[in-house]
């Protein structure tokens, strides 16, 4: 196992490598470049902004530019915010949590759901339920996100005062229930993707598993359906959902961007937008960065859990 | 190398019965079949409907702002500035529906071209292609299309440019897989073997072999661009007004959620209704291609 | 013959496709097992024998896309007529089963002395650790070395060999009445089948269990079975001792398995030349009309095999055939 971690983790170093290549080109792509912000302050003359580029090392070849942003953002200086002169990493490291409770909770709520269907579907292959619950999938997927959340806000705010429409607690209040209240309508949005997504997955999984031969000699053994199928058939079927999940992170991720946007949830989606709004830029490549890492990390951490639990893995 | 020219030698000898069943398995596949005829009723109502409406979808009609749906002269009903809701939808289709295209053709070529070389020659060259492949993947679609659309200045092309280079992963990764297999069958190698160049044997010879998987990525990919430029449009940096989008009236639409609902609920019902569509066609033909069904 | 443990009587199996169409895959199958004997069920792929044995479990699908008649006697049970809560009570607990992959058939995600103990534990009502007891005492009982560390590992450490022996210990776990295998040594190394064979041939002496072994290799049965019923086209065609059977088949069709076996008997004084039968097994929704076998039969007459459906007949007592020209072949032999 430790030296397929050990593969796993060069792989991950590369594509890390790979990735800042692609976040330096995009930064050059910006109007100006790194130079922007000077770019749009008023009465700014050519030879200030050339001395400007100078003091940043603009004029050095890009390489070398490269180098010296790359080394920053290993030793964790992403550069500052044009608005309030933050460290970008700590201005997303204060936005985190709230997308990762977001994230978070709409995640579980859907491996729970997702898992019933996508079980139920397979077992009860081309009933109703099964033939509803395709067509539903597909439907959840084709909602745009924001739209669903605009009309949960009208229904379920608007029309039937039920949920808060914005904002992750109460000024003065901020118990718990208070978060958990305003919690249930951008995750019951987050949700409706990931739960689509989540029973397919599980459904096919449950449908290679049953066809297996373990499941017969379990049957042969004059097992009760329900352990044949929790303890054989869905332990199983569980194993590769792990990988799926790790997959399904740059997903969940634009989910919540949105999500946030909608039900103006102060997490690191809302963040990117009011940058982009801002023309923060350093902001916004720090989240893209970020977002990037956090997937690659993400899909680095399900593969280790997914080596954890099967047993094929653990061993050699 | 001219599309026109490809003389597709294994699959017109051997499938023409092949084929002909899997267009009937299309054809009897019940998703499939209102997944088209959802998006025939869309492209129609879009391109032709405003020729046979009454209303134009620009003309300022103050005596009606806010007209509620089925209550008066507008169908669907009017914007603030009395505009009909059906018109602009219509105009807004011709606007979406054309993103959506262009950009899965653009995608696809891309994806095919990338995902054609990197199968092809394998090795160092298609590995680095391929982990580069999985690096943009690591990027939330939505974070990166976002980041160049506000630094790229946003129009129709432009937009169009930016989702086609945020999803043409999948079809690499499609045509990638289809292409390490597919070098290897006998024909390849024959091709090969008398000295055929690799062009030939990439476009004439493999090409129309890897058709399958292409068109059913395609299709879907049809769908995701619609969905993804309603969302950057909704979010501000997709598609400008006047110009309608559907994204883009929806995001004038969220001002108004309380007073006039319909303003937000009917653009995304077309939005809804032409994804999924797109997502039943591709259903239908991932089922409806699928060789093992022709054993 | 002593009295049966299980006995089969008109044992009929039809599948329904989702088209609609009924395919009939077995036909009217009766035969009977008595402690400690072994009865080997010969056929090709395709012939309904495996049918034939989930049929006996019940493990096929479902009504509509499956129908069983006829009865299946379990000490005079009909396992038929249990309800499934009373079948789960006999399945692994009065008739096991074993399977021809021992490299799919085990779960990859369970140790293998908890795949055993589990059977104990639902059958026997034992509690975890003397479940876990019993299945390294099976381990020990099936040949694996070290048993007590074996219980701890998962399949896909054990070789096939010895993931099949675990197999056993699983179907024996609960002392069957009846061990239906079916063909557990086909997939195998030759000198690991032999050890596996070997295996089941000393549990039964043993035990005293029944054993229903299916098999498309004659040479295996020789080895094992006491007597020999051969199946074609879901039908049974010949039933006799194993004996009487080898040295005189009045079926053509064992004929030609017969002649597919390589013989590796070092007395015979001249070895028949390795035979085939031509042809395939039909396909079950298109069975051919009279005999099923005429279409691929070296003595088919013509105007006789292709109209007539030929009945089970006894041509000695003990030794039942099913073709219409059995006399002839009696005759010549």
């Amino acid at each position: 196992m430790m030296r397929y971690l050990g593969s796993r983790l060069l792989q991950s170093i590369l594509l890390l490598w790979i990735v800042s290549l692609i976040g330096f080109f995009v930064l050059y792509l910006a109007p100006g470049g790194p130079l922007a912000q000077f770019a749009l302050t008023p009465g700014m003359t050519q030879e200030q902004l050339a001395r400007i580029a100078h003091q940043m090392g603009l004029d050095r070849p890009l390489p070398v530019q490269y180098w010296e942003w790359l080394s920053r953002l290993l030793i964790g200086d992403w550069g500052q915010s044009y608005r309030d002169s933050q460290p970008v990493l700590a201005i997303i490291g204060s936005h985190l949590f709230a997308t990762l409770l977001l994230m978070g909770a709409s995640t579980l709520l859907a491996m729970i759901i997702g898992t019933w269907i996508g079980v139920l579907g397979a077992i009860r292959r081309y009933s109703i339920f099964d033939y509803l619950a395709t067509i539903g999938a597909m439907i959840g997927l084709s909602i745009p996100t924001f739209w669903f959340g605009l009309i949960a806000i009208y229904l379920f705010s608007v029309k039937l005062p039920w949920f808060p429409a914005g904002n992750m607690y109460t000024v003065g209040d901020a118990s718990f229930l208070d978060y958990a209240h305003h919690l249930v309508l951008p995750c019951l949005v987050l949700t409706l993707v990931t739960v689509a997504i989540w029973s397919r997955y599980m459904r096919s999984a449950m449908l290679d598993v049953q066809g297996q031969d373990f499941i017969r000699t379990a049957r042969a053994k004059g097992l009760p359906e329900h352990v044949v199928l929790r303890k054989h058939a869905m332990r199983n079927a569980i194993l590769p959902m792990i990988t799926v999940a790790g997959l399904q992170i740059p997903t969940i991720l634009s989910g919540a961007l949105v999500a946030e946007t909608v039900f103006t949830w102060p997490g690191m989606g809302r963040l990117f937008l009011d940058s982009l709004n801002y023309r923060d830029y350093p902001v916004v490549m720090g989240v893209l960065m970020f977002s990037a890492v956090f997937v690659l990390l993400g899909n680095l951490l399900a593969d280790v859990l997914y080596a954890v639990a099967d047993p094929r893995i653990r061993l050699t | 190398m001219s599309e026109a020219t490809l003389p597709a030698q294994p699959i017109e000898d051997i499938a023409p019965a092949a084929r002909f069943r899997a267009v009937r398995r299309f054809v009897r596949h019940r998703l499939a079949m209102v997944g088209v005829v959802m998006i025939l009723v869309l492209v129609l109502g879009s391109f032709l409907g405003p020729h046979l409406y009454p209303f134009d979808d620009l003309r300022i009609d103050m005596r009606n702002r806010f007209q509620v749906p089925f209550m008066g002269p507008h169908w669907l009903g009017a914007d603030p500035l009395g505009r009909d809701l059906m018109a602009r939808l219509m105009t807004a289709g011709q606007v979406s529906l054309a993103v959506g295209f262009a950009a899965m053709i653009l995608s696809t070529l891309v994806g095919t071209a990338i995902g054609a070389v990197a199968g092809f020659y394998g090795r160092a060259l298609g590995g680095a292609l391929m982990r580069f492949v999985d690096a943009m993947l690591c990027f939330p679609n939505i974070f990166l299309l976002l980041t160049l659309a506000a630094f790229i200045q946003p129009g129709v092309w432009t937009i169009t440019a930016i989702i086609a280079f945020t999803s043409w992963m999948e079809v690499a990764r499609v045509v990638e897989g289809q292409f390490k297999t597919l070098r290897e069958r006998d024909f390849a190698i024959a091709a090969m073997m008398i000295g055929s160049s690799d062009a030939r044997i990439i476009f004439a010879e493999i090409l129309p072999n890897a058709v399958a998987p292409i068109v059913v990525a395609a299709t879907l990919n049809v769908a995701r661009a619609i969905l993804l430029e309603s969302y950057v449009s909704f979010l501000g940096y997709g598609i400008q007004p006047p110009l309608p989008s559907w994204g883009n009236m929806l995001n004038s639409a969220q001002q108004y959620l309380t007073s006039a609902p319909w303003l937000a609920i009917f653009p995304g019902l077309a939005i809804t209704a032409a994804v999924t569509g797109f997502n039943f066609i591709g259903d239908g033909l991932r089922d409806a291609l699928d060789p093992r069904l022709d054993a | 013959m002593t009295q049966p443990i299980l006995s089969v009587r008109g044992l009929n199996v039809r599948f329904r496709g989702r088209g609609g169409g009924e395919v009939h895959v077995v036909r009217d199958v009766d035969f009977e097992l008595a402690a400690g004997q072994t009865l080997a069920l010969v056929g090709e792929s395709g012939s309904g024998k495996s049918v034939t044995s989930l049929a006996l479990m019940r493990l096929l699908p479902g009504e509509p896309r499956c129908r069983i008649g006829g009865r299946v006697l379990l000490e005079g049970r009909d396992l038929l007529y249990l309800t499934e809560a009373g079948m789960r009570g006999v399945r692994g607990n009065e008739i096991a089963m074993i399977f021809q992959e021992p490299m799919t058939s085990l779960n990859p995600v369970h140790r293998v002395g908890e795949q055993i103990a589990e059977s104990v534990r639902f059958h026997k009502g034992l509690g975890r650790r003397d479940a876990l007891d019993r299945a390294v005492e099976l381990l020990e009982l099936v040949g694996i070395p070290d048993p007590l560390r074996r219980a701890q590992a998962f399949p896909h450490e054990m070789s096939g060999g010895m993931r099949q022996r675990v197999m056993i210990a699983i179907a024996l776990a609960c002392d069957p009445k009846v061990l239906i295998a079916d063909e557990p040594t086909t997939a195998l190394d030759v000198t690991i089948q032999a050890q596996v064979l070997e295996l089941l041939r000393d549990l039964q002496a043993r035990t005293g269990m029944a054993m229903l072994f299916i098999t498309h290799n004659l040479g295996v049965v020789a080895e094992i079975a006491d007597r020999v019923m051969v199946m074609y086209a879901g039908r049974i065609v010949e039933q006799a001792a194993v004996d009487p059977l080898f040295a005189k088949p009045l079926m053509p069709y064992t004929r030609g398995l017969l002649g597919a076996v390589p013989r590796l008997d070092i007395f015979a004084k001249e070895k028949p030349p390795l035979t085939s039968i031509p042809g395939a097994v039909p396909d079950p929704a298109h069975p051919p009309k009279g005999c099923a076998f005429n279409p691929r039969c070296t003595h088919r007459q013509g105007g006789l095999c292709d109209q007539r459906t030929p009945p089970l007949e006894a041509a000695q007592p003990g030794h039942d055939v099913r073709c219409l020209r059995w006399r002839e072949a009696m005759e010549a032999a």
